[in-house]
């Protein structure tokens, strides 16, 4: 990171040891409303891409995903959470994004965009062979995927897109962290079952 | 499926694909031909959601950034300091107008307790209860205590609950004066046994 993850200002609450990068969310979010700099830099390094990801499955497309991204990072501009569940931001702003993504695809709906249809595929890179029969195999997992029920598909998609940790996962979805697990689990085994059904 | 794959699963799962607990499942896949399925889609899936962890673009990196930083502007070291002082100045003004009242109820507490106590003790009320009806020996004891509390030799420095104790003391006393009063004057004076002292009597002293 940059020097100013280092930066030094005991008046404003941090300290000038603590770097930034070891810092929880919870004391970037506070030095973040203080006005550290690189703090909010700092959360945004942790969760973009990340949240990009997970807003994919939702929206399906890269574009609309990044746009979630940016709502999102503007709305913790805006009004940041006040309380944090486990010193982790990462319940607050997956929720978020799950809300604000489910909206805009369910606007998405009543909209017609052009550039859906002139969309290019994406260039293979290198086996051909190779390549396509991975392409299918992810575009069949990722079927499987859509096809288990919400409450399982929700754990997959946080933990396997998203990255979320379990106990991050029992917060933000409102279970215990057994539960979540569980459900992770029970996925697996119907995911195994259902590929050996359809695997070709 | 074995327990053991349940085990090396959730542990590959809790700790990451990239963890010491997947290599280990990684080695038991090669003779568990489920764990290698199930690690296959779980792998293909992270290679997919790999893929799609892209980043934003520069330029709205940089306006986030910028609003960020309008946001929340960098505090100068001593708008901090002023702020706590402040709070701190807050609070104490607030200690004092809190005890200058309490100081104020005190004194007028201790004044009222006076008058009372000087009231009774001419009216007779502050002695102890010596006709009448008769009490438990209870009774009575807390009566003295009470009349004795309400002597007029009260220390000023007591605490407001005993001021307050007496002088509900003395108003139960004086209404249970008044009450006997009027039924010696309806009823006649009956005797200990009587079936209007039995209803005075505390419940207590029944039991």
């Amino acid at each position: 990171m940059n020097q100013e993850n280092t930066f030094t200002q005991t008046a404003t609450g941090y300290s000038e040891v603590e770097p930034l990068v070891d810092a929880s969310d919870k004391k970037l979010l506070r030095w973040m409303r203080n006005g550290r700099p690189g703090a909010f830099e700092e959360l945004f390094a942790r969760y973009e891409t990340r949240l990009i990801a997970y807003a994919t499955r939702y929206v399906g497309s890269p574009d609309l995903a990044r746009d979630v991204c940016q709502e999102i990072f503007l709305k913790l501009i805006s009004k940041p959470p006040r309380i944090l569940i486990c010193d982790s931001l990462a319940p607050w702003l997956f929720r978020v994004t799950r809300n604000l993504a489910i909206d805009k695809r369910r606007r998405r709906k009543f909209e017609i965009h052009e550039e859906d249809a002139e969309m290019p595929e994406p260039r293979a890179e290198g086996n051909p062979l190779v390549s396509l029969s991975r392409k299918s195999d992810v575009e069949m997992v990722r079927s499987l995927v859509e096809s288990l029920p919400t409450d399982l598909r929700d754990v997959v998609e946080l933990r396997i897109d998203g990255g979320v940790s379990f106990k991050n996962i029992a917060v933000l979805l409102d279970i215990p962290q057994g539960t979540a697990l569980w459900r992770m689990h029970r996925a697996v085994q119907v995911l195994r079952q259902e590929w050996r059904r359809h695997e070709p | 499926m074995s327990r053991r794959c349940d085990d090396l699963r959730q542990k590959a799962l809790c700790d990451g694909f990239d963890s010491r607990a997947a290599h280990a499942w990684r080695i038991h896949c090669r003779s568990c031909p489920d764990c290698r399925t199930e690690l296959y889609l779980l792998e293909t899936l992270q290679r997919q959601a790999q893929s799609e962890r892209r980043h934003l673009p520069r330029r709205e990196v940089a306006e986030l950034l910028e609003q960020a930083r309008n946001r929340f502007p960098r505090r100068a070291p001593m708008a901090s300091a002023w702020t706590w002082s402040f709070r701190l100045a807050c609070v104490a003004a607030m200690f004092l107008v809190v005890a200058h009242v309490q100081r104020q109820n005190h004194d007028g507490h201790g004044t009222q307790a006076s008058a009372v106590s000087a009231e009774a003790t001419s009216t007779g009320q502050g002695e102890v209860p010596t006709t009448g009806a008769s009490m438990g020996r209870e009774h009575e004891q807390q009566l003295a205590i009470g009349a004795t509390a309400a002597s007029p030799t009260v220390s000023p420095v007591e605490d407001d609950f005993d001021e307050q104790l007496r002088q509900i003391r003395l108003r139960i006393d004086s209404r249970r004066e008044t009450i006997l009063e009027l039924l010696d004057r309806d009823l006649g004076e009956g005797g200990d046994d009587d079936a209007w002292n039995a209803s005075l009597w505390s419940v207590a002293e029944l039991a």
